[in-house]
């Protein structure tokens, strides 16, 4: 296979679940600027939200003040926003034009009809009214395509590769989710045990899709010990960096196998699937959070980086 | 005359190459006025390298470098006895169409000024050697030699209309004007061995071939205004500098490059 | 019809009197029947089927789209047995000349000598590549992939409009029309016996596979060299590498060394050995073309030259299709074969002539005027259709340089039955047929129909808004 046509399927599946993860987190936002303000206002939420997605910068740069209604164009129509929703699947569909040969016809079809409908999506004057509709149909659309591409894309190397990338993309939402929303709301002793803590609580699960799934999995009130381990070590939580580097270490291995080679990045995967499996709560908090999770999206990154060398994405 | 050629051609790189691709033409042909009696080539990969003819004529090395540390010398050393013809080269073995040699290039792309120039050439002299021979002496008097107002991608227009250059532009504005008259012509590397004063000398030298009905290829210097005699080797030829350039190369890589580049010429005293 | 046939035109089903030849018999009593809006369904499918696979051209100059579909009509054209016969040998006859022509021009110049084509035509002229000069490629072929484009004016008169032999597209929906035909429409073949176009590929790869270069010595590594997913054509790029099961590559995923071409792959470097390229001759290598060119493959001419690698076209191709030189193509098909041309020529003034040229500009009206080096219907004027204002400024234009054009008569191009907005009415429409040499030289029965859907429009290309029609090569 050729170096390009991995980075392709990589590139693909990341750009896919990074469309979604945006949709996710605007919902969030969204929800937030719904209910009752605190002192400090929407605005920290909406700015902790941008840091989450990584565009907290790109739009102080564009924008002067916090529109509700420029922030949800932000993140979903720009083109000059390349983490936007519409720039995500516009960067999905380039890669998977480019390796028609390597995907099939299945994905294509979920790809290319994705973009085609979201390109002809005119917002209506009153975008804010929208967005509920307009992350649900962004989540479908990405669950179909993953759906689409586990029922039809062959176990082979390239299935590998397009694993990867959603996985990583997936690490990393994650972290950074916990990392922002975790150290907006962790001191406000005060309302500890309010109902607007609950409801703020609630919306780092919510980024992650997990609000459900923390009370069969807790059978508690939200804590920020257990949503920290639920999203951190629980291999059963689907979107947290066990499972992730989980199922990125599995997936490697498979190219181990499948290839005969071992490499750089098996290794350093190696180093972070152990940390993960190693760690418990106590530690990383005597640690620090904040520092163990920016340690894990530095390495995460270097994985990223790593594979691209290994296997001559270019 | 034997002489000994020592060239060496020195990049060094800022940071380390990931790859780097060149094309050597750097390899003299025995013709009528020289012979090569010992040559080589010492370059990253020349063990490896593809060697194929091009569509000049000229024997040509492609050597590839990957993940090139430091610096990377190509140095080529030789003898060559070469013999007074009064410039004439002939055909060399195996040549392709000589006709080739009438098409322009940007670089060698007439101007009104260049026409000018052939106009008041065509048809006033009783042969082909007289006429080249007054257009090097036009040449003479109107471009100044100049090492400093010309780059390696002037054009003979452009040199034409600043009237300064060096043996490039002399050359290249010579070929123009050959062409404009129908007759072939082509570019010239090769090097001089200097030893007299008062006149242009470089050690890497450029002039022209022209070809002359019956005699084959015959060689012009017009930045000297003379025919090149024993003391020129001639390396490769080309529709013009670009294409018979003796180094040619991309890379890939971070960091600048730097060039330095030693050429000596001697006449050899082993006899 | 919702719009009769003229009496201008050959009309490919209807003749003169308003019978229905007898090839388009079945066809026309099909349409007849077809249910109201039947037609309209299956035409609304075709576009959904066409979009849904992203089978698209992309517009240069357009802002609005940068994809666009290319409009597919249901109508199929229908070329009998027996005319088919006589122009695979014309066609033939002609690609076998071009290849002679350009081995050539670039060895000992022959014709040139012979004083059949004037040397700096071909010597000075911008399609030539000094480079090839002496290069020999596999099996003395030059141009592997040729589309030839054929007109019809009468019963029996076809004329070539143009050659091309550097890097014709269209092959991907000569097949794809094929496809979408017997999908939604597959009574109709079982009415006629219609020679198959689907082994195109199949084809292709053979031909890629016998000129591989003389340095290979197992089964050839072949590949498809595109520019990447924005130029207009790579869905077709796409398509004959996944057809033929074989790499698709971009210019970064080749790489030169030690004398060879590789492929950069997730494992170790593969070796290539075939490259059917569709990346222009200029930015085919930045070490021997053009030096900015990121498309291309540094080094790979070299690779070329040395026998390593075989590139498929040739680079320089385009001189036998230039449009100077298309004038010269019945002297070249005699010199080479010592046959007559079986195909015609379309007439063709030189307005470096001054007779030819004062006829051209007292007669713009009736002339079609295209500019030697453009392509895709770009810089034409097509007289009966044009302003006063154009016709001003193409004789200005001519005036200025004369030998940058070159000047027809208005062709009467057929017109064929097509289904428009309104129902169904005749459009003109051209013929592109697509030729393979190799080993052997093979022409696919059939080949692209393009079709003018603007009434009265004679230019059929897709930039200019042309569509496409299912070609049919009925087998006796």
């Amino acid at each position: 296979m050729l170096g390009r046509t991995a980075s392709n399927l990589f590139w693909i599946s990341r750009f896919m679940e990074r469309a979604e993860n945006m949709a996710r987190m605007l919902d969030v936002g969204y929800r937030v600027s719904l209910t009752p303000s605190l002192d400090s206002g929407h605005r920290e939420q909406w700015e902790s939200t941008l840091r989450a997605a990584g565009i907290a910068e790109a739009f102080a740069e564009r924008f002067q003040t916090a529109e509700v209604a420029q922030i949800c164009d932000f993140m979903l129509f720009d083109s000059d926003n390349a983490a936007s929703v519409y720039s995500c699947l516009s960067s999905a569909r380039n890669n998977a034009r480019a390796v028609r040969t390597a995907i099939t016809s299945e994905m294509w079809e979920s790809i290319n009809t994705t973009w085609l409908e979201f390109s002809d999506i005119k917002p209506s004057r009153d975008i804010t009214s929208d967005i509920p509709r307009l992350v649900d149909w962004v989540k479908r659309n990405t669950a179909q395509f993953r759906g689409t591409m586990l029922n039809t894309l062959l176990r082979t190397d390239g299935y590998s590769f397009s694993q990867l990338g959603a996985f990583i993309e997936r690490a990393d939402n994650t972290a950074r989710i916990l990392d922002v929303k975790y150290y907006v709301l962790l001191p406000r002793a005060e309302l500890v045990g309010s109902n607007l803590d609950m409801s703020q609580w609630s919306t780092i699960l919510r980024a992650a899709s997990a609000h459900r799934s923390y009370k069969h999995a807790y059978r508690d009130r939200f804590k920020a010990w257990n949503i920290a381990e639920f999203l951190i070590l629980r291999r059963e939580m689907p979107r947290s960096l066990a499972h992730c580097y989980g199922w990125i270490t599995s997936t490697l291995d498979d190219l181990e196998s499948y290839y005969g080679n071992r490499y750089e990045c098996h290794e350093l995967c190696q180093r972070v699937n152990d940390t993960l499996r190693q760690s418990d709560m106590d530690l990383i908090f005597q640690e620090g959070l904040h520092e163990f999770l920016t340690n894990f999206i530095a390495s995460n990154n270097s994985l990223a980086m790593n594979i691209a060398e290994d296997y001559n994405f270019y | 005359m034997r002489i000994d050629i020592d060239h060496r051609t020195t990049y060094k790189y800022e940071q380390p190459l990931r790859y780097g691709l060149q094309e050597l033409r750097l390899s003299p042909r025995d013709t009528q006025r020289q012979k090569v009696l010992q040559w080589k080539i010492d370059a990253p990969g020349i063990d490896r390298a593809l060697e194929f003819f091009d569509a000049w004529g000229n024997k040509v090395h492609l050597v590839s470098q990957k993940e090139e540390t430091g610096d990377s010398t190509i140095a080529v050393t030789g003898v060559v006895e070469t013999t007074e013809t009064d410039g004439i080269v002939g055909n060399l073995r195996g040549e392709n169409s000589s006709r080739i040699f009438i098409r322009f290039t940007p670089l060698t792309e007439p101007s009104d000024e260049i026409s000018d120039i052939a106009e008041s050439l065509r048809g006033r002299h009783r042969d082909q050697i007289a006429l080249y021979h007054a257009l090097m002496e036009t040449l003479h008097k109107e471009v100044k030699f100049d090492t400093s107002s010309t780059q390696s991608d002037t054009t003979a227009a452009e040199a034409m209309k600043n009237r300064h250059g060096v043996c490039q532009d002399f050359s290249h504005i010579f070929i123009s004007v050959s062409r404009l008259l129908g007759q072939p012509a082509r570019y010239v590397t090769g090097y001089l061995a200097m030893e007299e004063t008062g006149e242009i000398a470089e050690a890497h030298h450029a002039w022209v071939e022209a070809e002359v009905a019956g005699l084959g290829w015959v060689g012009f210097d017009p930045a000297n205004g003379v025919s090149p005699d024993e003391r020129y080797v001639r390396l490769a030829c080309g529709l013009d500098a670009t294409t018979a350039a003796p180094i040619r190369g991309v890379r890939r890589g971070y960091g600048n490059e730097t060039l330095e580049v030693s050429v000596s010429v001697n006449q050899s005293d082993s006899q | 019809m919702y719009e009769s046939v003229s009496a201008d035109f050959y009309d490919e089903m209807y003749s003169q009197d308003g019978d229905v030849r007898p090839a388009y018999k079945q066809i026309e009593s099909w349409i007849s029947k077809q249910p109201k809006g039947g037609l309209k369904q299956i035409a609304h499918d075709a576009e959904e089927t066409f979009r849904r696979l992203g089978i698209t051209f992309a517009v240069y100059g357009s802002t609005d789209a940068v994809e666009r579909l290319i409009p597919f009509d249901i109508i199929p054209r229908i070329i009998s047995a027996s005319e088919w016969r006589r122009l695979e040998r014309g066609i033939e006859q002609r690609v076998r000349a071009l290849n002679a022509f350009l081995h050539d021009i670039y060895h000992r110049q022959e014709i040139i000598k012979a004083g059949r084509i004037p040397e700096e035509l071909i010597l000075k002229n911008a399609a030539f590549c000094p480079e090839m000069v002496g290069a020999n490629p596999a099996r003395d072929i030059y141009s592997h992939i040729i589309g030839i484009d054929l007109v019809r004016v009468a019963e029996n008169e076809f004329y070539v409009l143009e050659d091309n032999l550097r890097t014709p597209s269209g092959v991907s929906y000569m097949i794809e029309d094929r496809e979408a035909m017997m999908r939604l429409v597959p009574e109709l073949f079982s009415r006629y016996r219609v020679a198959p176009v689907e082994d195109y590929p199949e084809n292709l790869r053979r031909t890629l596979r016998s000129v591989s270069p003389p340095s290979c010595k197992g089964e050839p590594v072949i590949v498809v060299l595109t520019p990447g997913i924005y130029n207009s054509a790579f869905f077709e790029h796409s398509f004959l590498a996944d057809e033929m099961g074989v790499e698709l590559c971009q210019g970064g995923d080749l790489y030169v060394e030690d004398g060879f071409v590789y492929m950069r792959t997730t494992q170790k470097p593969k070796r290539v050995d075939v490259i059917y390229r569709r990346v222009d001759d200029e930015y085919l290598d930045p070490l021997t073309f053009n030096p900015d060119s990121t498309l291309g493959v540094p080094g790979l001419f070299s690779v070329y030259r040395a026998g390593n690698v075989t590139i498929v076209n040739a680079p320089g191709t385009g001189i036998a299709d230039d449009k100077a030189v298309y004038t010269y193509v019945p002297q070249i098909i005699e010199f080479y074969t010592g046959e007559r041309p079986i195909l015609n020529n379309v007439q063709t003034f030189n307005c470096t002539n001054e007779d030819e040229r004062s006829y051209v500009l007292d007669n713009l009206e009736e002339l079609v005027v295209k500019e030697v080096h453009g392509s895709g219907g770009y810089g034409m004027l097509v007289g009966p259709a044009s302003t006063k204002k154009q016709r001003a400024d193409f004789a200005r234009r001519i005036k200025d340089r004369p030998s940058n054009y070159i000047v027809q008569p208005t062709l009467a191009l057929s017109t064929c039955p097509t289904y428009v907005e309104k129902g169904i009415a005749p459009r003109h429409v051209d013929l592109r047929p697509f030729v393979l040499c190799g080993e052997d030289v093979k022409i696919t029965p059939g080949g692209l129909t393009r079709v003018a859907l603007k009434k009265g429009s004679l230019v059929v290309n897709s930039s200019q808004g042309g569509g496409t029609k299912d070609t049919w090569v009925l087998e006796d």
